[in-house]
């Protein structure tokens, strides 16, 4: 709220992303959401809130009501693209995310025409229609989509993958080339939805896993296709310290980066300037999980005052997650911004 | 009595400045220094043969302040002080010293007649205190040294100086190890002990005769480690060490002041920042304008919140321009215009924040002196203010810790730089929490690994 | 940029660095290619260093070549193990902690050298006795291996027999295991924080059993706070801690010993 005129929640997350905002931080997730309390208050837990459309919503929704942050985040894994290519899963517990069982091992010869009726993309669509139905307009959707490059490590190996990029570039191409056509396809109907911010997930890119000089040749041409082939606003995540590959992420079509803890924001802004907006980076397990009131206070303030432009957990919040902690993100960035206004 | 220093005198960095400083002082003819004005100070060096005798001498000098006071006057400079390191013959020689001082006062008491110029004279005399290989800090040099100061004072000199070289013995011997803990035994404590015991007797010699007791720099330990840390490419010793030096040499030189000194302290060791953060007293600095007798990594940075402006020191010999003194010295006199204007428009901070992101990033030195981080090093020293071992302690990781921080800032390391600081962080870290345990621990370690350390004889330990 | 007056205040007056000066020193250091870094640290002995170059390629076959030669010229294979081939790996791991090169480089390089030591063992007359067994395996629910994998490669360069249990393991088969091989210490390593609480119920069920030893945690999600709460926890921050690590238990070092030396928060 300012000057008496009301801004939807959906306007100032994107205007914000869009690196247009000059007076407000909004805070919210581009990560997963879903906490052991949330699934306790909504009756929806995983795993079957990762396979049944009405529980994912629910679930996703709860994030909301209990948090007062004003997002909708689906879905609460990076697997299910993998399991539409053919990937087994272990689908996890309540306090467990879904995790590849078995990478495919081989090149799938190539990928079905209709993305839509593969693994659970449709229950991800039919929790997209029920939040289009339930919940206000003006709450942005977020939806994560697993990265081509963690995607390609789903199906061949990571461990192969990586060490491929050494040894066998052009297996590496091939994976990501298919990756990369199932996202799009995966994109365009998640385009026929009502969704805000499409957020790309892509942590097996992170300079814990590959050289700078691999992921700029390899993993951001591949990231600019799948920008450049969405309309929707975007958001690149990648764990880590990602800033040796700040650079090349910022050069990859996106309107904001979000980065971890490990990353200094102050040091990013130095990075990427103005060109995109910054998200995150208060740490999910030693400020979220493990902290206390002060300890998330702080690291809030520090992020704003070093200039990050959404406030968000840095990666997805742990199971255990108290929701108190949550609500002190929020309040913590609502006062910040008052004081300054 | 020694009043040691437990609060800052800037709760807020950004109120330092330069040419303004919380306690100005009264010097010479005509001068105040910190009250809104910054003054260039030019040093300058016989030319060796003219040590041979007094006579040369005092010729020698009578023509380096003949040449300063012309050259100031004919610019148009309202202020200038005049420092006069003294050559080892004018200190052994008290008396030669005295004749100097005595020479080069009364040209400037005639310029300062004529002209209205203001202007004051500070000697600093040789730490003579050693013999061959072995300091001697406390013998008859020693009495010599005070000698010195005694017949200074009674001729004429308006501001009294020594760098003194307590702990040189032990520093030498870990500056080149890597040995961090060495160089906070050597500089934070052993250099501390020297310099109350001396200082205590300095200061009483200025009270006697009305002069002002201006202060130290760690000339023999913090500049040495510039100087051996050398420019960007030189690998002799990691340029994260040489600050961790330099900060543990503020909580040594603050020790000055503590005994009675008022500033404005000496200029080569670069800790002044960080003591004009803690006692609100003028300072001396030397950055661009002492090129010709060193090179430096933050020549515009150190400029930031100088209240005299130096140039180290310049053998006089002819320019193209006149003589070297006449050069340097005017060169620093149009810096000091340039920071007078700022002050005198309102625009100081501006400039300040100029001087100092022109080498803020440069070098890994010139980040630490930087004033909000100079600060920070000071704040860290009051915290323990009234123990010598852990002030200097304290100044030593908060270094460190600035440092960390600033490669999030925009600080580049080289890997040579980083490894050096992880490893004299882990090391510092290691240290015991109490003087007396490092204290016995260091004479233990240093009476068997340095030839010429004699802790009894030099330091009553 | 939000809040326009945040920025002007933790934005005062700034500089990119880069703008006005050079850090020419950064600037070489950055300019240095990877072999040349490793240039400077291979043994001289010209018997070895083909065969540590070999590792540090991740060239297997130069690893073996490079073996068979310091052989055929009198050299004991059991002694290669310690001075070419983990003198190899020292430098990759060097390198590796100071980011002039990444995992994949470590992988290559980790595989390379456990092909020599299989080599090496086959042209032994002697048995190499290891100098102590260590557990390693990935919490329950956790894929991601690559921290182990680093691990193991490094606790076997250091000559300790590693019985590696692999990714996603659960509770019971670990302390099954600590149970049967009683080993110096056990490694788990957790990246994402949905599988650390898994470090807690193996401690529990250790202390259940009495079976005291150093359990090394690390990974992304794991932090010294956790693991300074678990009873025979030791935070293990970086991979090549580990050996250092095992080393310290072997000399005596208790887990509290542990903690005083490798704890570094």
């Amino acid at each position: 709220m300012r000057g008496g005129i009301h801004i939807d929640a959906d306007t100032q997350l994107i205007t914000a992303l869009h690196g247009e905002a000059t007076d407000f931080v909004p805070v919210t997730s581009v990560t997963q959401t879903a906490t052991l309390e949330q699934m306790k208050a909504s009756g929806a837990a995983w795993p079957a809130a990762h396979t049944d459309p009405h529980k994912l919503y629910m679930l996703a929704n709860t994030f909301r009501s209990l948090t007062g942050i004003p997002v909708i985040r689906i879905p609460f894994e990076i697997t299910l693209e993998a399991e539409a290519l053919g990937c087994a899963l272990n689908m996890g517990k309540m306090d467990k995310t879904p995790y590849v069982n078995e990478p495919v091992g081989h090149l799938p010869d190539s990928v079905p025409r209709d993305a839509t009726s593969l693994g659970r993309v449709s229950v991800i669509l039919e929790a997209l229609d029920l939040i289009e139905q339930k919940v206000p307009h003006d709450v942005p959707v977020v939806v994560g989509v697993t990265g081509p490059f963690t995607l390609a490590g789903h199906l061949a190996g990571i461990e192969n993958l990586v060490k491929w990029t050494r040894t066998d570039p052009d297996t590496v191409q091939e994976y990501l080339t298919l990756a990369t056509t199932f996202l799009n396809d995966y994109l365009e109907s998640l385009g026929t939805r009502s969704v805000d911010v499409v957020s790309i997930l892509e942590p097996s890119a992170s300079t814990d896993m590959i050289s700078p000089s691999a992921f700029k040749r390899f993993v951001m041409p591949m990231l600019k296709e799948l920008a450049d082939a969405t309309e929707t606003t975007k958001v690149l995540h990648i764990c880590g310290d990602c800033t040796p590959i700040l650079e090349y992420m910022a050069q990859s079509g996106y309107s904001g980066l979000s980065v971890e803890s490990a990353v200094s924001v102050k040091k990013a802004r130095r990075i990427v300037k103005e060109s995109v907006s910054l998200v995150g980076n208060i740490d999910p397990v030693s400020v979220l999980l493990q902290g206390d009131h002060d300890t998330v206070a702080e690291a809030t303030e520090k992020a704003i005052l070093e200039g990050i432009d959404v406030v968000a957990p840095g990666c997805g919040l742990a199971p255990a997650t108290p929701t108190e902690n949550i609500v002190t993100m929020r309040k913590e960035t609502e006062r910040i911004v008052n004081e300054y206004q | 009595m020694v009043k040691r220093f437990t609060t800052m005198a800037y709760d807020d960095p950004d109120e330092m400045t330069f040419g303004v400083a919380k306690e100005p002082v009264k010097a010479g003819l005509g001068l105040t220094i910190g009250d809104g004005f910054t003054t260039p100070e030019i040093n300058y060096a016989p030319r060796p043969e003219t040590a041979s005798s007094k006579e040369k001498l005092v010729k020698e000098y009578k023509s380096i302040t003949t040449d300063i006071m012309d050259r100031m006057v004919a610019v148009g400079f309202p202020g200038v002080v005049l420092e006069t390191e003294h050559v080892q013959e004018m200190t052994n020689n008290p008396e030669w010293g005295a004749a100097v001082a005595h020479a080069q006062k009364e040209i400037m008491e005639k310029y300062h007649d004529e002209y209205g110029i203001n202007c004051a004279l500070r000697h600093t005399p040789g730490d003579i205190r050693e013999d061959r290989d072995y300091l001697r800090l406390r013998e008859d040099k020693y009495d010599t040294l005070l000698k010195s100061f005694e017949l200074l004072a009674e001729n004429g000199v308006d501001m009294l100086s020594i760098e003194s070289m307590g702990g040189k013995e032990v520093f030498d011997h870990a500056i080149l190890r890597d040995d961090v803990p060495g160089v906070l035994f050597s500089i934070g404590c052993l250099g501390a002990m020297d310099m109350e015991y001396i200082w205590k007797d300095i200061v009483n010699i200025a009270k006697k005769h009305n002069v002002v007791p201006a202060g130290d720099t760690d000339c023999a330990q913090a500049n040495t480690a510039m100087f051996v840390a050398g420019g960007l490419l030189d690998k002799n010793l990691a340029h994260t060490l040489a600050i961790i030096a330099r900060a543990i040499a503020a909580s040594r030189t603050l020790v000055a002041w503590e005994c009675g000194a008022t500033g404005p302290n000496k200029d080569c060791g670069y800790e002044g920042t960080i003591l004009k953060s803690i006692g609100g007293r003028p300072i001396t600095q030397e950055g661009k304008t002492s090129t010709c007798a060193h090179s430096d990594v933050m020549g515009n940075l150190v400029m930031q919140c100088c209240d005299l402006w130096s140039n180290e020191s310049v053998e006089y010999h002819g320019e193209f321009g006149g003589t070297s003194v006449q050069a340097w010295g005017e060169t620093l006199a149009y810096d000091c215009t340039l920071m007078n204007v700022a002050l005198k428009t309102g625009t100081e901070k501006t400039l300040r924040d100029l001087f100092m992101l022109s080498d803020k990033y440069r070098d890994p030195q010139g980040y630490v002196l930087a004033y909000p981080n100079a600060w920070k090093v000071g704040r860290a020293i009051v915290e323990d203010g009234d123990d010598l071992y852990l002030r200097a302690k304290n100044a030593a990781l908060e270094t460190c810790n600035i440092l960390e921080e600033g490669v999030n800032e925009g600080l580049k390391l080289t890997r040579f730089e980083t490894k050096a600081l992880r490893d004299a962080k882990i090391a510092l870290e290691g240290l015991p929490d109490d003087q007396d345990t490092f204290i016995s621990e260091s004479l233990d370690k240093y009476k068997k690994e340095v030839r010429v350390f004699e802790p009894k004889r030099n330091y009553d330990l | 940029m939000a809040l326009k007056k945040i920025k002007e205040r933790s934005m005062a007056l700034d500089i990119d660095p880069d703008d006005i000066l050079v850090r020419y020193n950064v600037r070489l250091e950055k300019e240095i290619t990877p072999e040349e870094a490793a240039e400077e640290l291979y043994p001289d002995d010209p018997l070895l260093k083909p065969i540590a170059q070999a590792v540090f390629v991740g060239d297997e076959e130069g690893v073996v070549a490079g073996l068979e030669k310091a052989i055929s010229e009198g050299r004991e294979p059991l002694k290669l193990i310690d001075e070419a081939l983990i003198g190899g790996m020292n430098v990759v791991s060097k390198l590796y902690d100071e980011a002039v090169i990444y995992l994949p480089d470590v992988m290559l390089s980790s595989d390379a050298m456990q092909k020599g030591i299989e080599y090496c063992k086959s042209k032994a007359t002697s048995d190499m006795k290891p100098k102590g067994t260590v557990i390693c395996h990935v919490a329950e629910g956790d894929v991601h291996d690559i921290g182990k994998t680093i691990v193991v490669a490094l606790l076997r360069a250091n000559g300790y027999n590693v019985v590696d249990l692999g990714r996603d393991c659960p509770v019971e088969e670990v302390v099954e295991h600590v149970e049967k091989e009683r080993p110096l210490m056990l490694t788990g390593t957790a990246l994402m924080t949905t599988t650390m609480y898994a470090f807690k119920h193996i401690n529990d069920k250790l202390k259940e059993k009495n079976l005291a030893l150093p359990f090394v945690c690390g990974g992304g999600a794991v932090n010294q706070d956790f693991v300074s709460k678990l009873e025979f926890g030791v935070y293990g921050e970086e991979a090549p801690q580990a050996p250092r690590m095992a080393a310290s238990i072997l000399s005596g070092a208790t887990v509290e010993k542990l903690r005083e030396e490798f704890h570094k928060h």
